[in-house]
């Protein structure tokens, strides 16, 4: 993807207006933890995922699209979630599930390819910056030598693993990658030209990687069934390259389309109960192994979408959103407060926590080092 | 002594415009225009000038298919209330009809591809799939993207404006961005964010009210189930005064075109798309500026700006060869055109580019496929292989390779190397045999550039 990579910066509009203190965690690099990034690809109808159900408003501008009452999951006298989403129940109760509400930057932008390339990148509304957040965020750092990989792509792209000197590859089926792998040319990156230098690099990232899936990763019967479907099957082989006790800091799934502008009920329906039944599974597999507690997940989108329903029973792109985190040790429960849906912008809610917060706390999180591209954002969830 | 070197330069130039090209130029004039050469062309090239090459390249493209429309291309849809009444196996059968003719549509282009004498002409309908881009999966109607496809070829190599009045009123168009929902009471901005965004200005030249006014300009375009036609409903537009890029006017959707045409930026975006397409991955912010502005003094026609491009000179320089990535589908039909291979059947190209990330009618998000580098990933990389290895076996049965188990001589390697690859290959091949030769420069990572 081509971005012009100049910097544009925002005036004195205030980066974020909440953002909780951190909690001071001692400095010591661990790689044994995972950072499992679930984009929503599309932009997930947050307030019909997270619902202000206590709010009369809500009911009145979704006359076809609110949850009912007797339906949704109450987790608070304000928020409920999606009935879909049932299977997360138990983190709620176990306090493993942290919601952080009114997720979203200053100056929002409502087109898919520009907000994802933000919320990617990591970038303010008028910056322009070709690496993803986590390959940013990686740059800084040292790798230990006997990491598979970066991080790896379980869906279709790369995302936030997007960058130079980012050893990223695509995994859609191990079993599959390995056989190929065995046919590849051993080769140097040293070409002069680009397009060259680039295959070169890849080869060299696939030859690495598929030795190690060869002698480490555990075989399908070893984990228990998931889901057959597109987002079950990224969550099995993410459990299984956990459980081989393969080290790869980041793993990147994919999930949507949420881009529900038309009859949006039944699509949104079907798409949060796969995620929350491939989630529910992956933490039983890791948990029996006692690997949850080096797990996180983040959930992130490139917007909410409108506050009132459309004429065709969808909503349109949107701005401010909820997100969810959810991990062994995590301080569950609701960060941030919902939106008001009275005070909106040209229909759309006001976001109170900068994204750059969450992926703070994801960064917190990960533990790796201190050098990071976020340090003037103070997290969203102390971890 | 100035005069007798201006002199010596203008013969130079005269001679080297008339002299025959060398055959990596003729290779990478086809490779970069069109889907690759196979040898009697690398031959025939080879004796013809390059500039006239390119003039007759563009003055013999084509406006319509070589290869017959699938019969069901007039089919239309069920009318909503007939789909009401359908029982549930007649459902499934509409959806299994959808899924056959939208396999058989996307057979039908690899034909046109592996068929046409006009290459060129093929690749800019895939450009402007690209850019003007519909998917099968939102439209869910085959027989509306095969007449989108057509009129893109119409338009492919004519004129910019009629290629943009005539896609905004395409029903492919209509369904997939949604402005055939877009009415005076019940606005839909989606077909005028994207006509900014991706089809003309792009980012940052327009702003969120832009959209507001433009979408209201385009209510009442929408299509009439009845004929499968654009239609402008009269009671769905709302004839207010908008104002737009700074004009105000009770504007419809013909009048917001017309405005857009008329900035300078429409004409530079375009063009640097068409320069990441053909020319480079690095943007020239110069040549770009020269070049559009060629295309905007010759009111919109394409062929003018791309004899400009194919003559450049970052085009023609050596140092540029090789320093872009085929496509899933050139990689794939420009083997089969260099090799003279035919496959048994054409949906093992369709299903083996989609694996190779390029689902042809099907692009990925509304800003199509990223190109580039993007098409090489660790997981790409190893069905490419797979693929051209598997295609390699085929050369086993009667190509132009004639007896591929003969052993190699120095004339065998240096026409294959020079069909083939656009730039010595990494690792020396080493085969004894014809066959294993070719196989070898299929497999360097060389023959995924252009």
């Amino acid at each position: 993807m081509q971005r012009r990579a100049f910097l544009k910066l925002i005036g004195s509009t205030p980066l974020f207006a909440y953002c909780p203190q951190l909690l001071a965690t001692p400095r010591k690099t661990d790689w044994r933890r995972t950072l499992l990034l679930v984009e929503l690809t599309g932009g997930n109808d947050s307030l019909n995922t997270v619902i202000p159900y206590s709010e009369k408003t809500y009911y009145q501008m979704r006359p076809n699209l609110a949850i009912p009452r007797d339906q949704l999951l109450p987790l608070t006298e304000q928020t409920a979630l999606h009935p879909a989403l049932e299977s997360l129940l138990p983190q709620w109760h176990k306090n493993q599930l942290a919601i952080v509400q009114g997720v979203g930057y200053a100056q929002p932008n409502l087109s898919h390819f520009r907000s994802l390339d933000i919320w990617q990148s990591g970038s303010g509304s008028h910056e322009y910056i070709d690496d993803g957040w986590v390959a940013r965020y990686f740059s800084h750092l040292k790798r230990p030598d006997n990491l598979l990989a970066d991080g790896i792509a379980l869906g279709r792209d790369y995302g936030p693993l997007q960058g130079k000197n980012f050893q990223a590859i695509t995994l859609l089926n191990a079993e599959q990658f390995i056989r190929q792998a065995e046919h590849q040319q051993r080769m140097a990156a040293t070409s002069a030209n680009p397009a060259l230098r680039h295959l070169q690099q890849v080869q060299q990232t696939i030859q690495h990687s598929a030795l190690h899936l060869q002698t480490q990763l555990i075989a399908k019967q070893q984990v228990p069934e998931f889901p057959n479907t597109a987002i079950g099957r990224q969550f099995e082989t993410a459990a299984r390259i956990i459980l081989s006790d393969i080290r790869v800091p980041v793993l990147k799934l994919n999930h949507g389309s949420f881009d529900t502008h038309v009859g949006q009920l039944t699509t949104h329906q079907r798409l949060l109960s796969q995620l929350a039944e491939a989630i529910a599974v992956f933490i039983n597999t890791v948990q029996a192994h006692n690997r949850w507690d080096d797990v996180l997940i983040m959930t992130y989108s490139e917007f909410g979408r409108r506050v009132a329903e459309n004429g065709n029973r969808g909503t349109d792109h949107g701005t401010a959103a909820s997100h969810f985190l959810l991990g062994g040790k995590l301080p569950g429960g609701i960060y941030g407060h919902a939106p008001s849906l009275q005070q909106l912008t040209e229909g759309n809610l006001q976001y109170h926590v900068d994204f750059r917060c969450v992926y703070r706390s994801a960064i917190d999180w990960l533990n790796l080092g201190s050098s990071q591209p976020f340090s003037a954002f103070k997290p969203a969830v102390p971890l | 002594m100035r005069q007798t070197l201006i002199l010596t330069w203008l013969l130079l130039c005269f001679s080297r415009a008339l002299s025959a090209m060398p055959s990596e130029e003729a290779r990478h004039l086809m490779a970069r225009t069109g889907f690759g050469v196979n040898a009697m062309q690398l031959t025939q090239l080879s004796k013809q000038d390059y500039v006239s090459t390119v003039k007759q390249m563009l003055a013999s493209h084509r406006q319509t298919p070589v290869t017959p429309a699938p019969d069901w291309v007039d089919r239309l849809p069920p009318l909503p209330a007939k789909r009401k009444n359908m029982s549930a196996s007649e459902k499934q059968q509409l959806q299994q009809w959808i899924r056959n003719t939208a396999q058989e549509l996307k057979g039908w282009w690899f034909q046109e591809m592996l068929n046409t004498d006009s290459p060129l002409t093929e690749r800019m309908t895939l450009f402007w799939h690209n850019h003007f881009t519909s998917s099968i999966r939102k439209v869910r109607w085959p027989p509306f993207l095969y007449q989108q496809n057509l009129l893109l070829r119409h338009h492919a190599l004519g004129n910019f404006r009629d290629l943009l009045n005539n896609i905004a009123k395409d029903p492919a168009m209509l369904i997939y961005l949604d402005n055939a929902r877009n009415f005076r009471n019940k606005g839909n901005e989606n077909f005028a964010r994207e006509l900014l965004e991706l089809f003309t200005l792009g980012e940052g030249e327009y702003t969120e009210q832009d959209i507001k006014e433009a979408a209201r300009a385009f209510t009442g375009w929408t299509l009439q189930r009845k004929t499968g036609k654009f239609r402008f409903a009269r009671w769905q537009h709302d004839y207010g005064e908008k104002e737009f890029l700074g004009k105000r006017g009770q504007f419809d959707g013909d009048d917001i075109i017309e405005i857009i045409l008329q900035q300078p930026q429409t004409a530079i975006h375009i063009t640097e798309k068409l320069w990441w397409e053909f020319i480079s991955a690095t943007p020239d912010e110069t040549e770009i500026k020269r070049l559009a502005a060629i295309f905007r003094d010759n009111n919109y026609e394409i062929k003018p700006l791309l004899r400009a491009m194919f003559l450049s000179k970052t085009f023609r320089d050596t140092g540029n060869y090789a320093t872009l990535i085929k496509s899933p589908v050139e990689l794939l039909v420009g083997t089969l055109h260099s090799l003279q291979l035919t496959v048994a059947n054409n949906y093992l190209l369709v299903r083996a580019a989609r694996f190779m990330g390029q689902d042809i009618f099907n692009p990925p998000t509304v800003k199509g496929w990223p190109g580039g580098t993007t098409w090489i990933d660790a997981n790409s990389l190893l069905i490419r292989q797979q693929i051209l290895e598997k295609l390699s076996h085929t050369l086993l049965t009667p190509t132009m390779v004639s007896q591929p188990m003969l052993p190699v001589d120095s004339q065998f390697k240096q026409l294959t190397q020079q069909m083939l690859l656009a730039s010595p290959p990494t690792q020396p091949a080493t085969a004894t045999t014809r066959i294993e030769w070719i196989q070898q420069l299929l497999l360097d990572p060389v023959y995924q550039l252009k």
